[in-house]
């Protein structure tokens, strides 16, 4: 029989367990509140960015931006974006195992190196033997442009010399509060946005200045650093989304644990309080006896 | 001239959007807009054609009747098109925001880097001296 002290102690553990279970979800919450809105306040800038992209490169057409050309795929560099840290369900664990299978995939390339966004990728593939070409461990305390601008530039630079052919991010997209899917995307080559059909008489005749290929040179690096950009904070969304989905179920299993345990002490308790009792009934008849 | 093409026909007041990476950092009509373009100064105003244009760091200026409003920007560009005027900047900074002592350290320090600079970093160091320049003159009209 399970000894009462124990089951009062555990019940008292499992107790404050959901009180931090609890904490965790609330701190969740509003961070992910506060990266909405983040993601929200860049959508000017992204709406902005990518209409005046999209006609300069259907204007500039022939002229090819090093950022546009599409060679064949030999060497491969894939961007994987997890999170900083654990306890949020399946987040990382999902990424992983489907970068894992992007590699996989890949494998027949000529190169393939990693880049690790976050410090659970850079720990697991830190152990194992891929070529990895830079990692960050801190990212997602607070996203930055700057950081962003970073990353982008030491992509580009590498992309523009020929190191690699094609880029590639595996990052969780955020979808709703209780989704995240895991997603791959082309970095670069970038694809121009493409017309979406009569986009309200976009084909205004524009004046360039300086020429429209010279625009495409300030323009295209802006574009991918702000891919990346909204990809970090994205994944960041969808982080505390899932910290905040799996500390909920957290924090009701705890309670369903807390029942149970509960339960269990009262039964022994009640058995103790019955078998002594039993032994001052016999005791007295075994007297009277 | 007596062959002047007739202007298009304007509604008389632009609408300027300044927009960064992580807000909007203004929304208002005005009668004229004032640029640092890549290729020199633009001014804007009313009936602009269609204009898609790159932006060196420098001083946005926007006036509406007697109100002026002045603010230091960064490199980025900018489109007109049918007297909506918008500006993408990585940064701009109003008076408000802006300290003159501050503003001429950040102008010394980018001025003492240019004297050893590798021959690569010279543009961005300039661009550098160009945005503390317009942000130095931004804090002095306060």
């Amino acid at each position: 029989m399970p000894n009462l002290i124990d089951l009062r102690r555990r019940v008292r553990s499992v107790k404050n367990m959901q009180q931090i279970f609890r904490a965790m979800k609330m701190i969740s919450a509003s961070r992910l509140r506060r990266s909405q809105e983040h993601i929200l306040a860049t959508r000017p800038y992204a709406l902005q960015l990518r209409k005046v992209t999209q006609n300069l490169s259907a204007q500039a057409g022939e002229a090819e931006h090093p950022l546009l050309q599409v060679r064949p795929e030999e060497k491969v560099l894939l961007a994987v974006v997890s999170g900083d840290k654990g306890l949020c369900g399946s987040f990382n664990a999902n990424l992983l195992r489907q970068a894992d299978l992007e590699i996989k995939r890949q494998s027949d390339k000529q190169k393939l190196e990693l880049l690790c966004l976050g410090k659970r990728a850079s720990d697991y593939y830190g152990r194992r033997t891929h070529t990895i070409r830079a990692a960050y461990k801190s990212l997602f305390r607070n996203v930055t442009y700057e950081q962003a601008q970073e990353i982008a530039d030491d992509v580009q630079a590498a992309f523009i010399a020929g190191e690699y052919d094609a880029v590639y991010l595996i990052y969780n997209q955020f979808v709703s509060v209780m989704t995240q899917t895991v997603t791959v995307e082309r970095l670069l080559p970038l694809e121009p946005p493409s017309d979406e059909e009569a986009d309200g008489g976009q084909s205004a005749d524009y004046i360039y200045e300086p020429s429209a290929s010279e625009l495409l040179d300030v323009l295209l690096p802006r574009f991918v650093t702000f891919q990346v950009y909204r990809v970090l904070l994205e994944s960041q969304a969808a982080e505390h989304a899932a910290r905040m989905t799996a500390m909920d179920a957290a924090t009701k299993n705890a309670g369903e644990l807390m029942d149970k345990l509960t339960l269990i002490m009262n039964r022994t308790r009640q058995a103790a309080i019955t078998t002594e009792l039993i032994e001052v009934v016999s005791g007295a008849s075994a007297m009277e006896g | 001239m007596a062959d002047e093409k007739p202007r298009p026909p304007s509604r008389g007041r632009l609408h300027l959007v300044v927009v960064s990476h992580d807000r909007t950092l203004l929304d208002r009509e005005c009668d004229e807009v004032g640029l640092p373009g890549r290729l020199g100064d633009l001014g804007i105003l009313p009936g602009h054609a269609a204009y898609v244009g790159a932006l060196r760091p420098g001083v946005l200026t926007l006036l509406d009747g007697r109100d002026t409003v002045r603010a230091a920007i960064s490199a980025g560009f900018c489109e007109v098109l049918a007297d909506q005027v918008t500006v993408l900047v990585d940064d701009a900074r109003f008076p408000a925001d802006l300290d003159a002592k501050q503003s001429a350290a950040a102008l010394q320090e980018a001025l003492s880097q240019l004297e050893h600079a590798e021959s690569e970093e010279i543009e961005a160091i300039q661009d550098r001296i160009a945005l503390a320049e317009a942000q130095v003159a931004i804090a002095a009209a306060g």
